[in-house]
């Protein structure tokens, strides 16, 4: 009991944090939109090939669609746009059940096959078409 | 009679013979585990304390490798119900994180790695809970560090701030911007930063081994390939395969791990 109360202790104070990170980034993305200020992470995938990762534009995407701009989120990053609610579901799901002390969600392999084979997709399509 | 459990150079008990007994089926004890009662003069690994017939252990020897230390649970089924018992937190080495490898390579791809760059310190924290001797999360404190670092000092020497966003019809342009006219000390900073990524990976990748080869015996070997290319998903697929094996000895599908 002791070991499932300290566990569960654990994940109230990871939500705590994982939340108050997530508003936080929201609102520095909102105050201070990737276009024009510099201190946003650039990706190193792109630093090193000059190439578009499957992640590219992301930031850029957040902030447009905090700004309720879709059209732009999607010229930043159409995929991101797409995964963005099916993510908040699954941290969602996750978080409840880690509060409530049940094991992680056990996301079927051809879920995640799928996801992996789109973003490689999207990352071909993106560069080369 | 009552026993102490020691572990790590910590103490914890008393417990009874049963107790302990049910501790080693849920795997908050393991039989590597050292015990000792007031009548005994001396520590003996756990696996010996439940088969007294063993004959007597080799200290020199490293405790795992007691052939007998898998036998308790044959010997003494446990009651169905004995699963739901309270259970001691400081006994238990905590499970490492879960996340399927795909779902890790997924997020670090829609995020350009920054996920990955989380969830590495996220592994390293949680070894060094569990194996207080690893240096894994410092390096990575390092690691990170010089990345901030260089980061910090492009912006402050390099700025390119106020792109203009009527330009930006290519997502190319925008992009590419970021990454002309490279001061040299930054230049320094990201070599360093690379050189550190793969020094921090097998620091991590010794640190596992050690872990998985001693306190929790389940003969972990990590390939240098693997970990030089695929670092934190390599070690995050290793970690769920031990993760799915620790509770299926839980539930008392097997023993040993």
């Amino acid at each position: 009991m002791t070991c499932l109360t300290h566990r569960r202790r654990q994940a109230h104070l990871t939500l705590a944090a994982a939340v108050s990170g997530l508003a936080a980034v929201s609102v520095v993305l909102y105050r201070f939109p990737p276009e024009s200020y510099g201190f946003y992470p650039p990706c190193p995938f792109h630093a090193l090939t000059g190439l578009l990762c499957p992640g590219c534009g992301a930031t850029r995407a957040l902030a447009a669609l905090l700004h309720g701009n879709l059209k732009e989120a999607m010229h930043w990053n159409g995929l991101f746009v797409v995964l963005v609610p099916i993510l908040l579901v699954y941290l969602a799901i996750e978080s409840v059940r880690a509060v409530s002390g049940r094991p992680q969600i056990q996301v079927p392999k051809p879920a995640i096959v799928s996801m992996l084979a789109t973003a490689i997709s999207f990352a071909v399509l993106r560069n080369f078409v | 009679m009552h026993y102490q459990i020691s572990r790590n150079g910590q103490q914890y008990g008393p417990y009874t013979l049963e107790d302990i007994q049910r501790y080693v089926t849920t795997g908050n004890i393991l039989v590597t585990d050292m015990a000792k009662s007031e009548e005994m003069s001396d520590w003996v690994p756990v696996s010996q304390l439940l088969t007294p017939a063993a004959p007597p252990a080799d200290f020199s020897a490293p405790a795992f490798s007691t052939p007998s230390f898998s036998t308790p649970s044959y010997a003494n089924p446990e009651p169905v119900q004995n699963y739901a018992q309270p259970v001691t937190p400081a006994l238990a080495y905590q499970d490492a994180p879960n996340l399927h490898w795909g779902l890790y390579t997924l997020f670090a791809w829609i995020t350009c790695t920054l996920f990955s760059k989380v969830f590495t310190v996220v592994q390293a924290a949680w070894l060094r809970s569990v194996q207080p001797n690893s240096k894994a999360l410092m390096s990575y404190g390092v690691q990170y560090g010089i990345l901030i670092l260089s980061m910090v000092v492009r912006a402050a020497t390099h700025s390119i701030v106020n792109i203009d966003m009527t330009d930006s019809s290519s997502v190319h342009s925008v992009f590419s911007n970021y990454y002309t006219h490279q001061n040299p000390l930054v230049s320094m900073l990201n070599l360093l930063y690379f050189i550190m990524i793969f020094v921090s990976r097998f620091i991590m990748r010794a640190s596992l081994e050690e872990h998985f080869n001693t306190v929790e015996p389940v003969g972990l070997r990590l390939g240098p390939v693997m970990t030089f290319f695929f670092g934190g998903i390599y070690f995050q697929y290793h970690l769920n395969r031990i993760n799915a094996i620790k509770q299926a000895a839980r539930f008392g599908a097997g023993r040993g791990f």
